[in-house]
């Protein structure tokens, strides 16, 4: 894949990532996974994976996995130019222009729509992917509760995501036996 | 001299923020209100507000943000570089430190039991979006007639948050006459 295109696909990504790097999972699952088909689900879900288990910016790190994977060292440079051009000159516009355009219905009212909008894309990933364990209610229960966890007990996400991985293994180790 | 001490503000924040956007606001406040001063807690928190309604990772829109506001043009490129280049420090870590691990164990066990642990991850930022957007009879009918339209038709993610934007902006802006 061609650094340029991996750096489109980037500032498309990072222009619909409303509230917070996880808006943009379901947005570039949908290029490289379902209309690219570039890479598998399964493979695409390490890269947000890994991209986790080490501190920054998500979004960069998903951005710089990514690119590397796809096309080399140039591909990750791209990627991450794509990821961060965007957010830049909007915030520059608005940080120049009008600090108060936060105020102006027309705005007011199109974030408020637009960040349902990604609640139900986030929603939409959320069940694609826990179709596939719907029968094994021990890790359904698990991931319960690590949502639970940070949701209502603020608990950090890497030490849910960290702690439900481990006991996902031992039941998954547990039932293969 | 402010352009180093704005980058490397930021290049810290980078460095140890775990867990996105949310897990680096307290970072982000802790640098910026309290450690230097650059803005008080009021214009910080209008900065946040801001920086969740506009595309990007909420990391680097503060970042351009706070650099404008303190040094222009030039403070605003420093601060965004200083919190973007960490993630590749980070990311060469892990990838390298994978390879090395790989020799050793299966990874593939583990990734297996991460792609599911990942899950609470994103469900949680889903019932965090969720709770702050969906907050009325008019935001909830939107939300699950988008919902429907995503699972029946699979239009495109981009044209959902699009679309329930639009919506949004015809409620607020159309409503009142």
């Amino acid at each position: 894949m061609s650094p340029f295109r991996l750096f489109w696909i980037f500032v498309k990504v990072s222009s619909f990532t409303i509230g917070g790097g996880y808006a943009m999972i379901p947005v570039i699952k949908e290029f490289i996974v379902d209309k690219y088909k570039i890479m598998k689900e399964d493979e695409f879900l390490d890269v947000i994976v890994t991209a986790q288990t080490v501190p920054g910016v998500i979004a960069i790190n998903t951005a710089m996995i990514l690119g590397s994977r796809l096309a080399g060292l140039w591909g990750a440079f791209f990627a991450v130019l794509g990821a961060s051009l965007t957010p830049f000159f909007i915030i520059l516009v608005i940080a120049t222009f009008f600090t108060d355009f936060a105020d102006l219905p027309v705005f007011k009212g199109f974030f408020a729509g637009a960040r349902v909008g990604v609640t139900v894309i986030l929603a939409n990933l959320s069940f694609q992917l826990l179709k596939k364990s719907l029968k094994r209610y021990l890790i359904l229960i698990v991931i319960a509760a690590g949502t639970v966890a940070i949701v209502f007990f603020n608990i950090s996400s890497i030490w849910v995501l960290l702690l439900c991985s481990i006991l996902i293994y031992i039941i998954d180790r547990r039932l293969a036996r | 001299m402010i352009l180093i001490e704005l980058f490397w503000s930021f290049f810290k924040i980078g460095l140890l923020a775990f867990g996105g956007g949310y897990g680096a606001l307290s970072l982000i406040q802790d640098q910026i209100v309290n450690i230097n001063n650059w803005m008080n807690l009021e214009e910080f928190l209008t900065l946040i507000s801001i920086s969740q309604m506009t595309p990007g990772p909420i990391a680097i829109n503060s970042a351009t943000f706070i650099g404008y506001r303190i040094a222009g043009v030039p403070g605003s490129v420093c601060s965004t570089v200083g919190v973007v280049l960490p993630s590749v420090f980070w990311i060469f870590l892990i990838l390298k430190l994978l390879k090395l691990l790989s020799r050793w164990i299966d990874t593939s066990e583990v990734f297996n039991a991460l792609r599911l642990g990942i899950v609470a991850l994103i469900l949680s930022a889903t019932f965090r979006i969720g709770i702050e957007s969906i907050n009325s009879i008019f935001t909830l009918i939107l939300g699950i007639f988008a919902f429907v339209i995503l699972s029946k038709f699979r239009l495109s993610v981009i044209w959902i948050v699009l679309g329930t934007g639009l919506v949004g902006v015809i409620w607020t802006v159309l409503l009142p006459f």
